[in-house]
């Protein structure tokens, strides 16, 4: 035993700080101190579990003294085991460490442990698996040694069922199975926990008490079946279990997620291991479990006489000639089953009850007589016939002579059954159908333009659920085209024909789109030719549906929608459109604008907060027409240049795109276009700004007001325009910042407001910072009173800050190359925002903390880089990129230690971040202080070393290595 | 880099007047100045007053220092603290509401009413100067206890039997240092004494030897068990 000297040396040691009481009982591993430390009161005091504010979750919290107890209680058994039943505590982890302690005394001890530790389960409304863990080890060591009485009990404290918390509500709902659903009832510990102690305990205490261990199965079982109904619903037999649990055995129709499933494996195993270890027993199991009255023991018992070697037959009999039984849904797989094997064990009495059964259908009468109203005689016949025929099957292999024959009509009548026959449901097995051709597409392939066009004509889809499909055919050419775009080109005109479904001519033009992505050449004209009929085609089945009924306007929508698209694409240099085709292309473009998908309507209901309207724009026809009309425009920009008066060359601009300027003026005119009162249609401005500037900045110039309207009413064409172009635009130019400036700063002061932070643009207001914040670092702006960035800052929430703060760090992280001027204005908004925040009644921790990106980059200056480290260290110890952050401190230490040293002390006080200094063994901090230890200035070393027991003391123990290190060396 | 309040530069701690500080007292006064610049002040005040063998009242000015540097030090932990009024003062307070009251109050039937607000208002004010008396005179081992942890880095807590022990040591210095500065009988090797403890508490603390302590640990087991 310890000396008093030495107990109060060490009381003194552990009295200190946290890490060392914690030290002290992580490494006593003698019992001599139980007694000494007992009388000095270090037993009575267990901490209280902690809970979240809603009290619904408990934290553990772990007891060093607890676990000193565990570790010497197979020494010391008496004296543990006289704390364990003094100590009053709800903490689990405390427990956890009694029971851990309990399961190493001898039994007669551990009991005395064990009826405390039942008592307190019952009373808890959940146990933790931690505790469950022990708990289980608890029950075994009990069992294994005698004590099966109390294991047994602590078994079923643990496993207790409890019904559903929902049992309340679902009082007075619909039938079980039906809409409202069946109760979960559940357990006092997680399902996992609970079939893992099923799987581990169930088998080992079984072979010790295994009638006891039955019953109290079936009882924890017959629980789960009453729990799962609302009471006035509960009526035996039927529970039902036909559905949760389609098979008694593995299988994989069981949903093994459910709750009670693993307690019927649970009680199949124990029952089929008693049956065959101890025949005599047999019917005392049956009896037992069928007792409890539910179909699920009844399948069970079913269940056992099939899957043992030699029941007794009276047994089987009993149950195979029971007409209750016979045809009866809820016990249909075990007893199709026990047929099926059975059936030849039978007396032939018995087998013949059974074949009358089947021959007269009587117990399949009551569900025809149901369907009497709704089906013919002859469907009913027929559905006697199905039946029979699955009865039949069953028993197959022990039929002969008439039912035999009978059988094989049946077969040729009705094939092979839908569902598997053993099952009255079947789950899964879905597959997907997909888009089927009737003809492969190479097949398709070999034939000539004209008579594809005459299969696609005379072809009729068969209408089945998963046969061939308009659409799948129509795939199939889109591929073939895709392939050999040259060939279909050459007989296009075939396609020109108005008996032919439109739908076809969809594919067909996604078909040459493609081809130009996959860099195929065919020449532009004939897809021209088709595009237009196209579109003439529709146009007049268009004025045809609004003069009456008979047009068949919505038909065309698809290979509409196909053109579109091929005109956001043909445009592109590469694909080498001829600008000689440019009066073709344009009489395809511009009816395409006057498409009416989307209407306003359309908009109201599937755009706003659902689809933004850019989004809309390229899922719909006349937005891709309108994005096509802007690559047009870009197009003809690119490939005419205009000979002026002085002899230079000037690129052309709208004045020479009359056409251009037409459609772009009228969508901004409701008076010229009723478009122009749809968000989509402003997206598409907002998208295109920079490049509509490029075409024509004096049309953009007079134009502002009308793209981005300021009247109240005209908000949301505003905010369609505007947030399209901050939150997709992907660059931002000059120019066009300089003409939008007053734009920019309107809707950086309505940031204060919240309206741009709703839903459909979450990250617009972000984006409106990192433009505020690149117009900044582009020196096109400053940090002057009403600057972009000043009004940013002063209206945008912390959050909104210290992201567009983190936006330039990281950016500074990047290995992009920035300017020494450009650098320099980052310090310059750090240094202002820094001023600015140094009188703040709250520190702005996640703004300051940004700076880790900044310091990371190692672009600022060293010096600089840690003044402000240590600025933001002394406020806040959230820093951002903390690993960077040591990492590149651990680089330039040698010359700055102090420096170094000083922020890291800071940011070992501060962090919140319990995993950070825990994960670190190399590099970043492990580094500095292995330095620091190591420097030749003895205060570095002191400063060091003073952090490594900083650090020691928050229970990073690891630290410890680099003293040992140090003075190892 | 800036400087702190006592016109230093961060990091540097000046000597009391005509002394040199002993290595304790200077990485004290460097780490109280970290916490908090006033701290350090009333740490420096009392060295320095204890260094004036001149003047007669040294000790009750050094006991006057060290009382308000171990109340304020729970703020340097951010311990909230609530004013500290003496049970007269807080008597004085519950009248002047007593007396706002009053004229609202009258007899009906037998039974003193009065309005409804002005009576909530009143029964408010005697609840918190309740709770505040119980919370003086029951409480005080308690926000000591919640100190020690808070003074603890890893801001976990020690047995409580060992919390306590610290809590009432804390309250034993802090009584002593109470008593000197109201002229109490002392000596300097006494008060010298008490200043010694409490600094070597704040430095375990403070500055933590973590590793040190646990070699300590091992040491004193590995010795347990040899003499077993």
């Amino acid at each position: 035993m310890p000396s008093k000297d030495q107990v109060d040396r060490a009381l003194e040691l552990i009295g200190i700080r946290a890490a060392n009481y914690e030290y002290f009982f992580s490494k006593l591993d003698d019992p001599e101190w139980i007694d000494p430390l007992r009388a000095r009161g270090l037993f009575a005091c267990p901490p209280k579990p902690e809970r979240s504010e809603d009290g619904l979750l408990v934290r553990a919290v772990w007891w060093p003294q607890s676990q000193f107890l565990a570790r010497v209680s197979a020494r010391a058994p008496e004296e543990v085991l006289a704390i364990l039943l003094a100590t009053g505590t709800d903490n689990y982890a405390v427990i956890a460490d009694f029971t851990e302690a309990a399961a190493k005394m001898p039994p007669e001890l551990a009991s005395k442990w064990a009826i405390k530790l039942r008592q307190w389960i019952q009373q808890a409304s959940f146990v933790e698996s931690l505790l469950v863990k022990e708990v289980r080890n608890l029950v075994l060591h009990l069992a294994g040694n005698g004590r099966s009485k109390i294991a047994l009990d602590l078994l079923a404290a643990l496993l207790e069922v409890l019904p559903d918390p929902k049992a309340k509500e679902a009082e007075g709902g619909d039938e079980p199975g039906g809409r409202r659903g069946f109760l979960e009832p559940g357990a006092k510990c997680d399902q996992y926990a609970f079939q893992e102690t099923l799987q581990i305990v169930v088998p080992s205490v079984a072979g010790i008490e295994p009638i006891p261990t039955l019953e109290l199965l079936c009882d924890l079982l017959e629980k789960t079946a009453c729990f799962s109904f609302p009471e006035e619903q509960a009526r035996k037999p039927l529970d039902y279990s036909f559905i949760r649990r389609p098979a008694i055995e593995d299988h994989g129709q069981n949903q093994d997620d459910r709750f009670g499933n693993s307690l019927i494996a649970a009680v199949r195993d124990v029952s089929a291991k008693i049956c065959g270890d101890m025949p005599q027993e047999f019917e005392h199991v049956i009896s037992e479990v069928e007792a409890h009255g539910w179909d699920i023991f009844r399948r069970i018992g079913l269940h056992l006489l099939r899957v043992s070697e030699a029941p007794p037959p009276r047994l089987v009999e009993e149950r195979l000639v029971d007409p209750e039984l016979f045809d009866c849904i809820g016990v249909h797989h075990e007893y199709y089953h026990l047929l099926r094997r059975r059936f030849a064990e039978l007396s032939p009495e018995g087998q013949a009850i059974i074949l009358a059964w089947i021959d007269s259908g009587e117990h399949h009468k009551a569900y025809l007589d149901k369907h009497e109203q709704d089906w013919s005689e002859e469907q009913r016949a027929a559905n006697l016939r199905y039946w029979q025929y699955t009865k039949l099957l069953c028993i197959e292999k022990d039929l002969s002579g008439e039912h035999a024959r009978r059988l094989e009509d049946l077969r040729r009548e009705f094939g092979e059954p839908g569902i598997p026959p053993d099952f009255h449901s079947w789950m899964g097995g879905v597959r997907w159908l997909g888009q089927q051709s009737p003809k492969p597409t190479e097949e398709l392939g070999l034939l000539p333009v004209k008579d594809l066009v005459g299969f696609l004509k005379s072809w009729k889809a068969p209408g089945e659920f998963d046969g061939p499909s308009p659409e799948g055919l129509g795939s199939g050419i889109e591929a073939l085209i895709a392939r050999a775009p040259e060939k279909y080109a050459a007989g296009i005109e075939h396609f020109k024909d108005g008996a032919l479904a439109s739908l076809y001519l969809g594919y067909v033009v996604a078909g040459f789109a493609k081809a130009l992505e996959n860099g195929k050449t065919f020449p532009f004209e004939p897809l021209l030719a088709l595009c237009g009929w196209i579109v003439d085609s529709s146009e007049a089945a268009r004025r045809q549906a609004a003069d009456g009924p008979g047009g068949r306007r919505e038909e065309w929508e698809r290979p509409r929608h196909d053109i579109a698209r091929l005109l956001t694409k043909l445009f592109d240099d590469k694909y080498g459109f001829p600008i000689g085709l440019r009066v073709s292309v344009w009489r395809i473009i511009e009816p395409l604008t006057n498409d009416p998908d989307p209407d306003l309507a359309y908009e109201a209901r599937y755009g706003g907060e659902n689809m933004d309207p850019l989004s809309l724009s390229i899922n719909s026809i006349r937005g891709n027409a309108m994005h096509g009309v802007v690559h047009y425009a870009l197009w003809v920009c690119r490939k005419n240049e205009i000979n002026t008066a002085s002899g230079s060359k000037r690129r052309l601009s709208l004045a020479d795109m009359p056409e251009v300027r037409a459609v772009l003026d009228a969508h901004l005119d409701p008076g010229k276009s009723q478009f122009a009162l749809n968000q989509m249609d402003r997206a598409v401005y907002g998208d295109w700004l920079p490049q509509l500037m490029y075409v024509d900045e004096e049309w953009v110039r007079a134009n502002l007001g009308r793209v981005f309207p300021e009247s109240p009413e005209e908000r949301h064409l505003r905010r369609a325009a505007w947030n399209t172009y901050v939150v997709y635009v992907p660059q931002i130019y000059k120019q066009v910042c300089d003409l939008i400036k007053g734009i920019y700063r309107d809707e950086i002061r309505r940031l204060a407001t919240d309206e741009s932070r709703k839903r459909g643009y979450h990250d617009l207001a972000q984006k409106l910072g990192e433009h505020a914040a690149v117009i900044y670092a582009r020196g096109w702006d400053d940090l002057a009173e009403g600057s972009l960035v000043d009004l940013f800052f002063a209206n945008a929430p912390e959050e909104l800050r210290a992201h567009v703060l983190g936006f330039l760090g990281r950016d500074l992280r990047k290995d992009t190359p920035l300017g020494d001027d450009t650098v320099a204005r980052f310090k310059r908004l750090w240094e202002w925002r820094v001023t600015a925040l140094a009188g703040a009644d709250k520190v702005a921790e996640k703004e300051l903390g940004e700076f880790g990106w900044w310091f990371a980059s190692g672009r600022c200056g060293e010096e600089w880089a840690l003044d402000h480290l240590e600025t933001v260290l002394l406020r806040t110890g959230a820093l951002s990129d903390e690993m960077g952050v040591f990492e590149h401190m651990a680089q330039v230490f040698e010359q700055f230690p102090k420096e170094s040293l000083r922020c890291l002390k800071l940011y070992v006080e501060k962090t919140q971040n319990p995993w950070f200094f825990g994960l670190a063994r190399e590099g970043g901090p492990w580094e500095i202080l292995r330095k620091g230890i190591a420097h030749e200035a003895a205060e570095v070393c002191e400063a060091s070393e003073e952090i490594v027991h900083l650090l020691g003391s928050k229970g990073y123990l690891q630290y410890r290595e680099i003293l040992k290190m140090e003075r190892g060396s | 880099m800036s400087t702190n309040s006592e016109g230093l530069r961060d990091g540097h701690v000046a000597a009391p007047v005509g002394s040199v500080l002993k290595s304790h007292e200077k990485a004290l006064l460097g780490k109280l100045l970290e916490k908090d610049p006033g701290l350090a002040r009333m740490y420096r005040g009392a060295l320095h007053a204890l260094h004036q063998k001149e003047n007669p009242e040294r000790l009750v000015l050094a006991a006057h220092e060290i009382r308000e540097l171990m109340e304020k030090v729970p703020r340097a932990v951010d311990i909230a603290v609530k004013p500290d009024r003496p049970l007269g003062e807080e008597v004085r307070l519950l009248c002047q509401d007593w007396k706002r009251v009053k004229p609202l109050v009258h007899e009906k039937e037998g039974r003193l009413c009065c309005e409804v607000m002005a009576k909530l208002k009143f029964v408010q004010s005697m609840e918190e100067f309740l709770e505040r008396y119980d919370g003086n005179s029951t409480s005080r081992l308690e926000k000591v206890k919640v100190l020690v942890r808070k003074l603890d880095p890893s801001g976990r807590q020690i047995p409580e039997p060992l919390e306590g022990q610290h809590a009432r040591f804390w309250g034993m210095l802090r009584d002593y240092f109470v008593k000197v500065a109201h002229h109490g009988e002392s000596s300097e090797e006494e008060l010298m004494g008490y200043l010694n403890e409490l600094e070597n508490f704040l430095l375990a603390r403070l500055i933590p030897r973590t590793f040190d302590d646990m070699d300590a640990i091992d040491a004193l087991l590995d010795e347990a068990e040899t003499d077993a």
